[in-house]
């Protein structure tokens, strides 16, 4: 692939300002540098590809942490004040850079320098917590002297102390008007759009390739969503259509049951949570749902708490569950009776044959003395409310945080959660046992049940 | 090559399809040899190859086949059966045979079958006709159950690849072509070898009705140049001709009203079934597969080079206190926060803020001209310790008998902690004292009585 109209950008500013960490939101990695509280954690300048489109990309470039700028500075008003660099900034860096003390007390300033030059633009990133300082502004001067435009990223906006119209007005003072609020921890839903509108101000000959990437980037963000509304989905069917015979009479029976089917189902969420994760570009251990505190001083995530429930906001109402099934989230069907209705009103809507089909196996193994257990309605909401939430999460965390998610009950996020019942499609679900993975012996796939996860996905993703 | 191609997509349903009950066998990442051959299709059917035979995929393989041919061979034994039984049913009616009934009894089924196959098509039906009975059968039958997985995996490669219906088509009309060619050989031979004797025979149709039907029904073999045996000549039941006429009239309507048809049908599923082979390819949109392309993509794109590569951490070394010194100093490092000096500072000289270089320089030249007994440096923490910092610290070390820094932050903030180990860590390489602002006073003390 031909790099030639590729852009080269180098991320600097001073030590533990979050170059690293803006990388990797801008990247999607977790994985890449190294990020950590003390300072001088980067040593090296690294340069990592992002492509964008099939002509176009970034190369960026992670450069060490200014941590003697002020120094550097003083230096170069002193040592090199020749009249001839009093307009020529890059002259004056390039004398500065041959000089001994860029090899040896100011060697990381120097990389940062070099690259910068040899760059089309920078990200200059502040992390706006700290106080405008001398020593941050004389780093500001000097770069600016580097003869590249500098774009100022203002990193952490998200959290507290943060010290931004300062900086705002000191920026503008050294003529850095090219500013761009981008916690790298929480960005902006539309961060990286007002990064490359920057980049587009200040080197138009990219604005055309830098549009188009807007748009691929843009495209791929919305296949993402998809996907992962289409895993939740399939978690969703799977659930909904999980059953389990049982002797209705044989209550050891049905607690054994009963537990193998609240396990299938914990490892099936965690198998969709791990695969989203993935698809989000996080690793496994990136985000747990939140620990519940228990009455009895106990802590625990269960599924199949009723605190649960509770903190999710869902009312099991009634009939949940009945004789050995009771509070188990489990509901143990009473034959065709309770499903009576569903399935006629499903044979006249769906199809006499398919109505027929699941109605009719049921009053077989009533008559044969077995009876269904089913997944709660409560559950499978909590199911898809949960998982609603980590999409929504994950949509807008950015790859530099360091903790894992916590995936709380009471997040501000949950007010974006549909306060509606589950849509019709868990419910046909119930209806096709055949539709669920976790019913090994019946599992069989079919175009209707690929049918109903894309409709499902198209209803989970409109209604957040 | 197509069955070879088929298998590898087939691998990869069945791999997933354990690992979305299982977990993943291997984590994606592991798969870095893989990461740069060929398109991701290729990657992910390379792994699942790989992984498959962990799951004793020939094993089964060979024992899905066998048990495909098992099923075959019973479909083929029920074929002759039918087959065999459609005409042999037929002739051993008393003779003469009715030809309506012979049309009927011949293709008629078959006629049945073909409407109820194309009604399933057209509703979309999940596994219509003969093929799909098949299926359902190795999907419920005990004999299949240890493939039960691989016959689910075959039906989801099948179904996502559009490769189902034209296979369940070729499937349905493979059978019946089959059922019908047999009954039409054995129709043949009988026909030739023995001699039987047909009519035109009705209880409530008039001899023009029967007359027309029989011109409808026999519309296409008269199209191929096979006439209808005339009504009266076999009313008559005395010629030769009329009877031959019927017989081949018979074979020639299973023909074309049963086998070229399905033969046709046929076709048009195998090529069907042919061309979209040929469109085999993964969908990006399964869930799994969609992880496994992100992680990949990441991994890929891994790249990071160094450009500038690092000389070495610079170190630096402590100096040595000055032996003597005189009056306690304090001052502030980069910035101060408060708005007022902490009480135990009254009896210290301040020297301001000391934020740029030539503040630092000043400092230097005055201590350098007489050295402290104390000076305390007050820091914000929560800034973290570059080297311009360190590095003025090390320059006042020698110029004091004693340096101690304090924290001039609120020690109520987030990562407060954090930030005081990292000024601990820098301050221990110089052997530079961190003051807690409540033992100020004490260390202060003690510094006056040294």
């Amino acid at each position: 692939m031909s790099t030639a109209n590729w852009l080269h950008i180098a991320v600097v500013g001073h030590t533990n300002a979050g170059k690293t960490s803006l990388l990797r939101t801008l990247l999607q990695r977790r994985d890449f540098g190294s990020v950590a509280a003390s300072p001088s954690t980067t040593r090296d300048v690294v340069c990592t590809e992002m492509t964008l489109t099939a002509q176009f990309g970034l190369a960026l470039y992670d450069t060490p942490g200014l941590e003697q700028g002020s120094e550097l500075f003083d230096l170069l008003n002193s040592e090199f004040a020749d009249d001839s660099y009093r307009h020529d900034g890059p002259k004056q860096l390039t004398a500065l850079l041959s000089s001994p003390a860029a090899q040896f007390q100011f060697d990381q300033e120097a990389k940062v320098i070099r690259q910068l030059m040899k760059c089309d633009a920078a990200f200059y990133v502040i992390d706006v917590r700290d106080p405008v300082l001398p020593k941050l502004q004389d780093e500001l001067s000097l770069l600016s002297r580097c003869g590249r435009p500098l774009i100022a990223v203002l990193n952490f906006t998200e959290g507290a102390n943060q010290q931004l119209a300062l900086w705002r007005e000191a920026l503008a003072k050294v003529h850095i008007h090219q500013q761009v609020s981008f916690d790298a921890v929480a960005p902006p839903q539309d961060g990286l759009e007002q990064l490359f509108d920057s980049l587009a101000v200040v080197l138009p000959q990219a604005r055309e390739g830098l549009k188009q990437a807007l748009v691929t980037l843009q495209q791929q963000q919305d296949l993402r969503r998809r996907q992962a509304y289409l895993m939740v989905a399939d978690l969703l069917l799977d659930v909904a259509a999980y059953q389990r015979l049982v002797v209705s009479d044989d209550a050891q029976q049905v607690q054994a049951a009963i537990a193998t089917m609240q396990q299938q189902v914990r490892e099936r969420e965690q198998a969709t949570l791990s695969s989203i994760l993935t698809l989000y570009g996080f690793s496994s251990d990136d985000a747990h749902f939140d620990l519940l505190a228990l009455a009895e001083g106990q802590w625990q995530d269960d599924l199949f708490a009723p605190e649960t429930l509770k903190a999710f906001g869902i009312k099991t109402g009634l009939g949940v569950g009945s004789g050995a099934a009771a509070g188990a989230g489990i509901d143990l069907l009473l034959g065709g009776a309770s499903l009576g209705a569903a399935a006629a009103l499903g044979a006249t809507i769906g199809g006499v044959y398919q109505g027929w089909q699941s109605f009719g196996k049921r009053l077989v193994s009533q008559w044969r003395g077995y009876q269904s257990l089913q997944v709660q309605d409560a559950i499978v909401a909590l199911l898809m409310r949960r998982q609603q939430l980590l999409v929504a999460a994950l949509e807008r965390r950015g790859h530099a945080a360091q903790q894992p998610l916590h995936l709380e009950p009471m997040s501000p996020l949950r007010q974006l959660l549909p306060q509606h019942h589950l849509p019709s499609l868990v419910d046909q679900a119930r209806r096709q046992p055949h539709w669920s993975r976790l019913n090994a012996e019946q599992w069989q796939p079919s175009r209707a049940r690929e049918q109903a996860c894309a409709d499902l996905q198209v209803q989970l993703r409109q209604s957040i | 090559m197509g069955y070879s191609r088929f298998r590898r997509y087939w691998q990869a349903a069945f791999v997933r399809d354990h690992e979305a009950h299982h977990g993943l066998l291997e984590p994606y990442a592991e798969a870095t040899e893989a990461l740069h051959q060929g398109s991701f299709n290729s990657r992910c059917l390379q792994r699942a190859e790989r992984l498959s035979a962990q799951l004793g995929w020939q094993q089964l393989e060979q024992q899905w086949h066998w048990q495909r041919r098992l099923l075959l061979l019973g479909f083929i034994i029920l074929v002759i059966v039918a087959g065999s039984g459609l005409t042999n049913g037929l002739l051993a009616l008393t003779s003469p045979i009715s030809l309506l009934h012979a049309w009927f009894s011949l293709v008629g089924i078959n006629l049945l079958m073909l409407l109820l196959w194309l009604v399933a098509m057209l509703r979309a039906a999940p596994l219509p006709g003969v093929g799909g009975f098949a299926i359902g059968l190795s999907q419920r039958w005990r004999l299949f159950r240890r493939t039960r997985a691989m016959t689910t995996a075959w039906l989801q490669v099948m179904q996502q690849q559009r490769l189902l219906s034209p296979a369940l088509s070729a499937m349905s009309h493979g059978f019946w072509l089959a059922l019908l060619g047999t009954a039409w050989l054995l129709l043949l031979l009988r026909l030739s070898a023995q001699s039987y004797s047909f009519t035109w025979e009705t209880t409530i149709l008039s001899a023009q009705q029967l007359q027309q039907t029989a011109l409808w029904l026999g519309y296409l073999p008269q199209l191929m140049g096979f006439d209808p045996p005339p009504l009266q000549a076999l009313l008559e039941q005395h010629s030769a001709v009329a009877q031959q006429q019927a017989g081949r009239w018979l074979l020639a309507v299973l023909w074309c009203y049963g086998m070229a048809p399905r033969a046709l049908l046929l076709v048009i599923a195998l090529l069907t079934l042919a061309s979209r082979y040929r469109q085999l390819s993964l969908n990006d949109n399964d869930p799994a597969y969609a992880a496994m392309q992100r992680c990949w993509q990441q991994l890929a794109s891994a790249n990071a080079r160094i450009v500038d590569a690092d000389a070495g951490q610079s170190v630096a070394i402590p100096a040595a206190a000055a032996v003597h010194g005189q009056g306690r100093l304090v001052l502030s490092l980069d910035h101060e926060p408060a708005t007022a000096l902490p009480a135990w500072a009254a009896d210290l000289t301040y020297l301001g803020v000391i934020a740029t270089g030539s503040d630092k320089r000043r400092v230097l030249e005055q201590l350098g001209q007489q050295a402290a007994a104390v000076v305390v440096v007050r820091i914000d923490v929560m800034l973290s310790p570059d080297r311009g910092s360190i590095e003025f610290l090390r320059a006042v070390q020698p110029l004091t008998q004693r340096l101690l820094l304090v924290n001039s932050q609120p020690e109520q903030q987030h990562d407060f902690n954090a930030r005081i180990v990292l000024w601990q860590q820098a301050l221990q390489r110089l052997g530079v004292e961190f003051i807690a602002p409540t033992d100020m006073i004490h260390q202060l003390a003690a510094g006056a009585s040294s």
